[in-house]
Order: C-alpha cells, then sequence, then structure tokens
C-alpha cells in the first residue's frame, strides 16, 4: 500500500513543496512500522513512539487512513521527534516544536540544511551540522507528538529534559564537535549533565539538605512543565517575563526556587539561557542572596604522590560533608581535579631574551670556549672559534640529573620548589572553595595536605626535572646562551654569547629589509597606540586592546649557516591593535574559501595523503614542491589592498559587499561549545565583533604599518611586506595567493595562459584536485608529460594577466622535485 | 616520505630523545604519553601499505623506549589505537559496497513499476502510444532530479556508519 502511495504521489501533487511533503509523510510511516515491527528496535525510542504519538491509522491500508494519519503533520503548535530507523542511530533522535506544522518546519530546515551544504555563511544549530556533516539528514524523518498546544515551546524544554535527546543540545555537544581533531572528547561532568534528571534523583538521596528536599517535593516541582514554563516565560523579553521576575520576587517565589530554577535554565538553549540567568541572578541579587555557583574542577598542581587524585578528591568530599549546611541549594560542587601544567625547561632554562638585553647595551660578550675544554665534543662545530653545545651529545658529560634535561625536550616540564608547590595547591583550593560557592578551608588544614603530599613526592623522585637541576645546569655553563636551533625547536643549544652576539647581529643587517631607529622602545609604543585609538576607537572600542609593549624580536640560529645568523621572530603578544589583528585574520581566514572555493590551500593534510594515497600508479606521475621565498616581506602594501577588493568582487555573487554592509566575526577562540577548558565548560561568548566592509581598507593599512619592533634596547623597522609575527599577516598573505589562484583556475585565464591546457579537456580536472598550498609551500602532484607547465606557472607574463603592479612570479622558485 | 615506486607512504617521525616528552617531566602519565598516542594516529592514517604502518609504529616505540617509557606499555597502546581505526573503517567499507547495491536495486525496480504503471495508464486513457517513450523519458530524468531528496531517504539500511563529508 506504502509503495503504491510512493509510486503515485508525484501525480497528485502540483508543488514541489507538496512532494516533499508527501514524501516525507510516506517515509515516516515506512520508518515507524520498521521500528516497530523491527528486529532489536532501541527500547527507548520505541516507548516513546508508541506512547506519546497518534499511530491509530498507521496500520490502515486506505487512501483515508493515509490522509487521517497525515492530518496531524499539518496542525500548528506542535512538538515533533525526528528519528531514524537505522538502528545503530535509533538512540540519536531529535525534538524540536514548531509553530506553523511540523512539515513546514521540515521544509525550514531543508533550506537552512541546503544552505549549509553550498557552504554559505550561516548560524545553524548544532543538529542540523551535524545531519550535514554525515550528509544524512533525509535518514531522519519528523512524526508529530503534541499538536495545537499553547505552550508548545515550554513542553519541548521540558521533554528534552525529561527524554534527553541526544541530538538535541546540551546533549549532543557529548558526541559532535564541528571541526575537531582525532582525540576523543571527554565526557561531561555530572553537573553539566542536565538538570531535571539529576536533580530529582537527588530529592531520595540521604544526605541531600531537607531545604532541597523540600523544593523538590513542593508542588510547582511536580508539575514539571509549569516549571519549564516559568523558565521559558523568563528567557524571552515579553511580558510574561516581567509577570514571572514579580512571582520571583514575592512570597510565592523566593530564593530557595530561584536557584533551583538557575540550575535548570543553565542547560537550555541560547538566547533562552542567558536571557532566563540573567533574570534569575537580577532576582537573587535582589534578595540578598549568595550568587550562585558554576561547579568548578580543582586546579591544583601535579606531584609524584601516589593515588593523587583520588587523595585530592577524599579530601573535597570531607569538607563538602562537613559544609553541607552552607551549600547553596541544588548547586553540589565539582569533585574533578585538573592538574595545572608546570613550567617548561624552556620557560626556566633559555635566557635569549636577556641576551638580546644585553646585546642591545653594546656591552661586549664574554666567551665562554675556554671553561668548556671538557665539552669539546659535544660541540657542532669544534673548530670555529666560538662553539654552540648540542643538549643531546652533553649526556654522557654530564651527571644523570643533569643529562635529564640537556639532551631532553625543552617542552619538559620542571617540577617546582617546596614553597613554589605549597602555593599552588593552597591558591588551588581557595579558589575552588570560592568557585563552588562554600566556606573557605582553614589554613593549618591545606598546609597538612600539602606537607603530606609534598613528603610522598619527595620519595618517589629519582631524575626528575626539578627547579634545583635547572639551576644547577645554569651554573655548569654559566655565562652562556641558552636556546634551541632554528628547526630544532624542542632541542637545547649552548651557546656561546659572542657567537650568539654575531648571530644576532647578522639577522638583522639586511638594510632592505630592516632599518634602525634612534629611539627608545617605551616611548615609541605610546605614540602608535594613542593614533590607534584615535583613528579606530570611536567606531572599535575594543580594538586596541590592553596591550602596550611594542612587538618584541628574537631570533632562531640557522645550522646551514654555520649558526652565525639567524630566522627573525617577531613576538606580537602584548602588542597593541592585537584584538583587530586577531578579528580581522579570522575574518579573512573565513572568507576566503567562500571567495576563491578553486584556491590551492584546501583540505587538510589528510586529504592530501588519500590523494596520494589513490594517485594511478603506473600514470607517469611528478610530484613537486616549491616553496615562496620570503613569504612575508616579497608583497607589497598596495598589493594587499588590492587583493582585499578583488576579494570583495569574488564574494559579490555570494553576499552583498556594498560598502556599508557589517561582517560579524566570533571573537572566540578554536574551541567548541561543550569543551571541558581548565575544568570548565567551555560556552562561545555571546557576542560577536561587526566590521563595516568600507573600513576594512584602512582597517588592513594599519595593521601593514606596524612595522617597529623591539630588540632588547634598540627599535628596528621592517622596511617592505606584511609584519613578521603580526596575526594578520598569514591571512593577508593567504588571500593575495588565494586570489591569484583563483584567477588562474578560471576558464578565461586558462585558455590564455598555456596552450598545453588547451589542448587537453582532462588537465584541468587533473589540476584541480593535485594542487595544495600549505602555508608557503606549493605541492603540486601532475603528469611527467605536463611537467614544462612548473616553467609557466614561475612565468612573469602569468601574474601580469593579473593586472597587478606586483608580480608574485618573482617570489616562486622550485625547491625539489622527486 | 613519498616512494613513487611502489607507491608507498613512509612516516619520517621523530628521531631523537629531545623531540618528545621525558618519562622525568613533571606532567601526569597521560599528558606524557599524548605525543605518542597522536603520533600513533598520523601514522595508522597516513602511512600506506600497512607493512609501512607497522614499520612506523615500531620506529615510534623504539624511540619512547630509548626516552625511558615501558616498552609493553607502548605497545598496547599502539595496538589499542591499531584496532580502533580498523574497527572504524571496516563498516565504512562495508556501508559503502551495501549502500550503492541497495541503491542500485531500489532504483532500477521502482523506475521498471513505474514504465509499467505509465504504459497501462497510457493505454487504457486512449493516449498515442507513440508519445509514451518520450513521457517516460520526462519522468525518469523528474525521478532522478528527486531522487537523492527522496529516493534515498526510503533505503531500509540496518546501520549507518558515521563518514564525515570529506572538506
Amino acid at each position: 500500500m506504502t509503495l503504491v502511495i510512493y509510486l503515485l504521489t508525484p501525480f497528485t501533487m502540483t508543488h514541489s513543496i507538496h512532494l516533499f511533503q508527501g514524501f516525507r509523510i510516506i517515509q515516516t510511516r515506512m520508518m515507524l512500522l520498521a521500528i516497530l515491527h523491527g528486529l532489536l528496535p532501541n527500547p527507548k525510542l520505541k516507548s516513546i513512539l508508541e506512547g506519546c504519538t497518534d499511530l491509530t491509522h498507521l496500520w490502515g491500508n486506505t487512501l483515508h487512513s493515509h490522509n487521517l494519519f497525515s492530518r496531524p503533520f499539518f496542525q500548528p503548535q506542535s512538538v515533533y521527534i525526528r528519528f531514524t530507523h537505522i538502528v545503530n542511530l535509533q538512540p540519536k533522535f531529535y525534538l524540536g516544536s514548531a509553530m506553523h506544522s511540523t512539515l513546514d518546519r521540515e521544509y525550514s530546515r531543508s533550506r537552512k540544511y541546503l544552505q549549509l551544504t553550498h557552504e554559505r555563511l550561516v548560524q545553524a544549530e548544532l543538529a542540523l551540522r551535524y545531519w550535514q556533516e554525515h550528509d544524512n539528514l533525509y535518514v531522519w524523518a519528523p512524526i508529530p507528538v503534541y499538536t495545537n498546544r499553547a505552550d508548545f515551546r515550554s513542553l519541548e524544554m521540558a521533554l528534552i529534559q525529561e527524554w534527553q535527546p541526544k541530538l538535541n543540545f546540551p546533549f549532543i555537544c557529548q558526541f559532535f564537535h564541528p571541526k575537531r581533531g582525532i582525540l576523543k572528547k571527554p565526557l561531561l561532568n555530572t553537573n553539566a549533565q542536565f538538570g531535571l534528571a539529576t536533580l530529582w534523583r537527588r530529592s531520595r538521596h540521604k544526605f541531600t539538605p531537607q531545604i532541597v528536599r523540600q523544593i523538590l517535593t513542593s508542588s510547582r516541582f511536580q508539575n514539571r512543565l509549569e516549571l519549564w514554563t516559568i523558565i521559558h516565560a523568563l528567557g524571552s523579553n515579553t511580558k510574561a517575563r516581567f509577570e514571572q521576575m514579580k512571582m520571583l520576587r514575592s512570597n510565592d517565589g523566593g530564593l530557595t526556587l530561584c536557584y533551583a530554577l538557575r540550575r535548570l535554565a543553565n542547560n537550555t538553549q541560547e538566547p533562552f539561557r542567558t536571557l532566563s540567568l540573567n533574570a534569575i541572578d537580577s532576582t537573587i541579587k535582589w534578595w540578598r542572596g549568595k550568587p550562585a555557583p558554576r561547579a568548578s574542577a580543582l586546579r591544583a598542581p601535579w606531584s609524584l604522590s601516589p593515588n593523587l587524585p583520588l587523595q585530592l578528591k577524599n579530601f573535597l568530599r570531607t569538607w563538602h560533608h562537613k559544609m553541607l549546611d552552607y551549600q547553596v541549594p541544588c548547586h553540589t560542587p565539582s569533585f574533578k581535579t585538573v592538574f595545572i601544567k608546570h613550567a617548561a625547561v624552556l620557560d626556566q632554562l633559555c635566557n635569549h631574551k636577556q641576551a638580546i638585553a644585553d646585546w642591545s647595551t653594546s656591552n661586549p660578550p664574554i666567551c665562554c670556549c675556554k671553561v668548556w675544554t671538557t665539552y669539546k665534543s659535544a660541540a657542532l662545530n669544534p673548530t670555529d672559534d666560538h662553539w654552540v653545545l648540542s643538549g643531546s651529545l652533553l649526556h654522557s658529560l654530564l651527571p644523570p640529573a643533569l643529562a635529564v634535561i640537556a639532551e631532553g625536550s625543552l617542552s619538559n616540564k620542571v617540577f617546582p620548589s617546596k614553597k613554589e608547590y605549597l602555593t599552588q595547591l593552597r591558591s588551588g583550593l581557595q579558589s575552588w572553595t570560592k568557585r563552588n560557592g562554600l566556606p573557605s578551608m582553614p589554613t593549618s588544614s591545606i598546609s597538612e595536605l600539602g606537607h603530606h603530599l609534598w613528603s610522598e613526592h619527595t620519595q618517589h623522585i629519582t631524575n626528575h626535572i626539578t627547579k634545583s637541576s635547572i639551576t644547577q645546569l645554569q651554573s655548569t655553563f654559566e655565562g652562556a646562551v641558552f636556546r634551541c636551533e632554528d628547526k630544532q625547536s624542542s632541542s637545547l643549544r649552548i651557546y656561546c654569547p659572542c657567537l650568539y652576539y654575531q648571530s644576532i647581529e647578522n639577522t638583522f643587517q639586511d638594510p632592505s629589509i630592516f632599518e634602525t631607529l634612534q629611539v627608545d622602545p617605551t616611548a615609541t609604543v605610546t605614540s602608535p597606540a594613542t593614533s590607534l585609538q584615535k583613528k579606530h576607537g570611536k567606531a572599535y572600542p575594543w580594538a586596541v586592546g590592553a596591550g602596550r609593549q611594542l612587538p618584541a624580536g628574537y631570533i632562531l640560529a640557522k645550522r646551514k649557516k654555520e649558526l652565525r645568523s639567524g630566522r627573525p621572530i617577531i613576538s606580537f603578544v602584548e602588542s597593541p591593535f592585537r584584538p583587530m589583528l586577531n578579528i580581522l585574520a579570522r575574518l579573512i581566514f573565513q572568507l576566503i574559501p567562500v571567495a576563491c572555493p578553486n584556491h590551492f590551500a584546501t583540505g587538510d593534510v589528510y586529504t592530501l595523503l588519500s590523494i596520494l594515497k589513490s594517485a594511478p600508479v603506473d600514470a607517469d606521475l611528478i610530484l613537486v614542491n616549491q616553496d615562496l621565498a620570503g613569504f612575508f616581506t616579497s608583497i607589497d602594501q598596495d598589493r594587499f589592498v588590492g587583493s582585499w577588493f578583488m576579494l570583495l568582487d569574488f564574494l559579490r555573487p555570494t553576499m552583498n559587499v556594498s560598502d556599508d554592509e557589517v561582517f560579524s566575526v566570533y571573537p572566540g577562540k578554536s574551541n567548541n561549545p561543550g569543551d571541558i577548558i581548565k575544568g570548565r565548560t567551555f560556552r562561545r561568548l555571546n557576542v560577536t565583533r561587526k566590521i563595516i566592509i568600507k573600513d576594512v581598507p584602512d582597517l588592513i593599512k594599519s595593521a601593514l604599518n606596524m612595522q617597529t619592533f623591539a630588540l632588547g634596547q634598540k627599535c628596528i623597522r621592517q622596511c617592505r611586506g606584511s609584519p613578521m609575527g603580526s596575526p594578520l599577516s598569514p591571512a593577508l598573505c593567504l588571500m593575495v595567493v588565494s586570489v591569484s589562484e583563483q584567477i588562474w583556475s578560471g576558464p578565461s585565464l586558462s585558455t590564455n595562459f598555456s596552450p598545453t591546457i588547451t589542448s587537453s579537456s582532462d588537465i584541468s580536472a587533473t589540476l584541480t584536485t593535485a594542487w595544495f598550498l600549505v602555508t608557503d609551500n606549493l605541492l603540486i602532484l601532475l603528469p611527467m608529460k605536463y611537467s614544462s607547465m612548473m616553467v609557466s606557472m614561475a612565468n612573469p607574463s602569468f601574474l601580469k594577466l593579473n593586472q597587478t603592479k606586483n608580480s608574485l612570479a618573482s617570489c616562486w622558485k622550485p625547491n625539489h622535485s622527486s | 616520505m613519498l616512494e613513487t615506486k611502489p607507491l608507498e607512504l613512509i612516516y619520517q617521525g621523530p628521531t631523537n630523545v629531545s623531540q618528545v616528552l621525558s618519562p622525568y617531566s613533571a606532567s601526569p602519565p597521560k599528558v606524557l604519553l599524548s605525543g605518542f598516542r597522536s603520533r600513533c594516529h598520523i601514522v595508522i592514517k597516513g602511512a600506506f601499505p600497512t607493512a609501512r604502518v607497522h614499520q612506523g609504529l615500531d620506529q615510534l616505540i623504539r624511540l619512547y623506549t630509548r626516552a625511558g617509557f615501558p616498552k609493553e606499555e607502548l605497545q598496547s597502546l599502539s595496538d589499542q589505537l591499531l584496532i580502533q581505526h580498523q574497527n572504524s573503517q571496516l563498516p565504512s567499507q562495508i556501508f559503502a559496497a551495501s549502500a550503492a547495491c541497495v541503491a542500485r536495486f531500489f532504483s532500477l525496480s521502482s523506475l521498471c513499476s513505474f514504465s509499467l504503471w505509465l504504459l497501462v495508464l497510457s493505454c487504457s486513457s486512449g493516449v498515442c502510444v507513440f508519445f509514451f517513450p518520450s513521457f517516460r523519458a520526462l519522468m525518469l530524468s523528474f525521478l532522478a532530479q528527486i531522487s537523492p531528496h527522496f529516493g534515498v531517504s526510503l533505503l531500509l539500511l540496518s546501520h549507518w556508519h558515521h563518514r564525515p563529508r570529506s572538506r
């Protein structure tokens, strides 16, 4: 019967939307039958479908019964479930609500899905991103649960908490993280795990305080829908919000109800969450109650004490048990421990910053090589006047405790001194009690625990890296400069200061790139910060930020230049204008794939590997690796601004790019909602940075003019290109290169470009899948017979076709081919 | 490193002890071995053929053993990751094969019944049989257009393996 209706459907419907609806209903019927009569259905889903949905006409075999079955799909104010019959996906169902009808919502969802699949920049809920990511939206089908309910929104919230559907927020955060890496995400901690069920379970526990039990057994908490209606009203911006706040401030409400509601509202989706929490928090303040705490893990220092997490947990639990009467109702503390990172060897040992400061004061360096004769065998350049000792070669020449540091990684962490350890433990426990809303612990019990843990730690310590061994190594090589070398960032190198000073001078001596200014760095930073504030502060008050330090320069000595010269490194940490630089970079990185879909820097290394893996073995392929010489210094400022306008041109078909349009950019970091960061669940900031399109060129120019940096007490200016070390520079350079690649891959240009391409129909397809840009490296996989094209890519005439002032081609150089 | 004859991708990982964390470092054991775990993932996902995967893992185990980690622990960790990857790959291959077969069967049978039904309809309503092929072609193209949205959703698959859309 269903098959007949399926076949007839195209002829009974006229509009595409009706077709869509017709097929969805048939699909729902088939999936329902598959679940109800199939083998091993998910018991939770099956019982929800059997108990809550209208299945009266599911088994009917007439057209009339099909119509009766379809009726709820078109009724307004509905709460529905999206489910699938596929066995391993059955637990992942989704609960939603619709104002007009279930199928209307389904249709709007499919349109949003289409936008997502076309990589439009749209806001979409996590569930839809999940379906888009796995390309299986239509494997789920909707069925209404309730219809014609005025309180359908709060009913949805209540049911989400009751049934905990895996595809709804926040449950979906447990397994789905868009753009995450390979590491598995830890489970949410118990406090993030969803108020209602745990809250009710808590009412049965013996140790639950009387006051909490009273709240949970009150008549209002017995009617769960009423509870969610209050929260929904508080999360709206209507008159109902005002009414509910009035109720909470009256004798009908009260402080304890506020705490319980806050616990529940904390798990709802934005924007309801923020609005309702604001309302509840202001009411708690009005009642002069203790602010509701966030369950936060203990941040403690790591030590070698056996069963350290368990010992700490027991200590916290004991304190909690004692302070049960003072706990904020319904807000149980977290008993998890997050071990804070100790300082790395790099932070404790390396003194290159001091070396640069000493160099800039023009004091002559003191050679250390004379006292290093016993270590000559560890020198990388024993024939030179001044040596560099390799940490790994020092292994046999030093005592074991020092050898571990010398040959080990600079990222190894250092155990602190006893004093530091006790301080870290004390501050961790104090902030734990404060954040979890518990009274402070007495100092004596904290110090007792600290001493106990430290004594256990010292019993287990052997050749571990400690603060004292670092000091010992420093005194062994007194006067030396401790640093790594270029492309060996984790290996220790011990430099004679004479050689290191020479290396600094040689690195920054190229007059075509660097110019020494005769000014004081501290004086130089104030005027640019003021001018930036004056220029952009009104439109973008957040742009300049709190940093007031001039960017600082360092070097990484290069082995291939006999360690007498190096790579310049410029750090923009704590520099003014950094927030704007970050936001502009983020904006450009987001726009490039939309504007230039054919640029080469698409996909990650695994995409590259999979293409290599699937490359035909007998196709006589050649893999070429090209490197951009001087990525940041080779492109002039006009070209950056010109490329920005070209990027806007490429964006024009996709979006409105008129001058007064605004880009919204999330300032959040690369973490995803639901990640556990420093013991807390990460939530995306509910703010966006807005940038008006017409301001972008000026902002880019301001960013490009930040060319001055400090080298100890000296001031240096970078004469050309984009500032090295600026967070914006990689984005700008990628933009220039991507725009060129997009033009190059276009059909109009490629026909003019090389006769080789026009003569072959399949070459363009081969090329688009075989070009990759990894930062400033270009990997090209192509048949040997087209290898002559590599010469064409380096031909300046190609880029002259782009009507640009400066040719990028001059900076392409073939590195090697294999 | 890419070998061309035959085509092989060989993992060239860290070779010095200074490139990995030391067991004497001040971090919990899980953190100390996180680098090993992620490097194993890279080897398993990237290197091919299988012999090169094992070679890469052995190389990693040797280095970490040299750094002072217990070999048994490293071996069991790498085995565990290898099995985990194999398990995640197997269903996707099965799915790819079965989905293609089912889709082909379903579309074929649906089109056959559809054409038959049209034939009956056109004959019984007195429509000239001459126009039937063109009408059928039109309908088939229409079905082909809508099938990605409607046809696929009707596949009665028993299992679905999560295969993220390639970016």
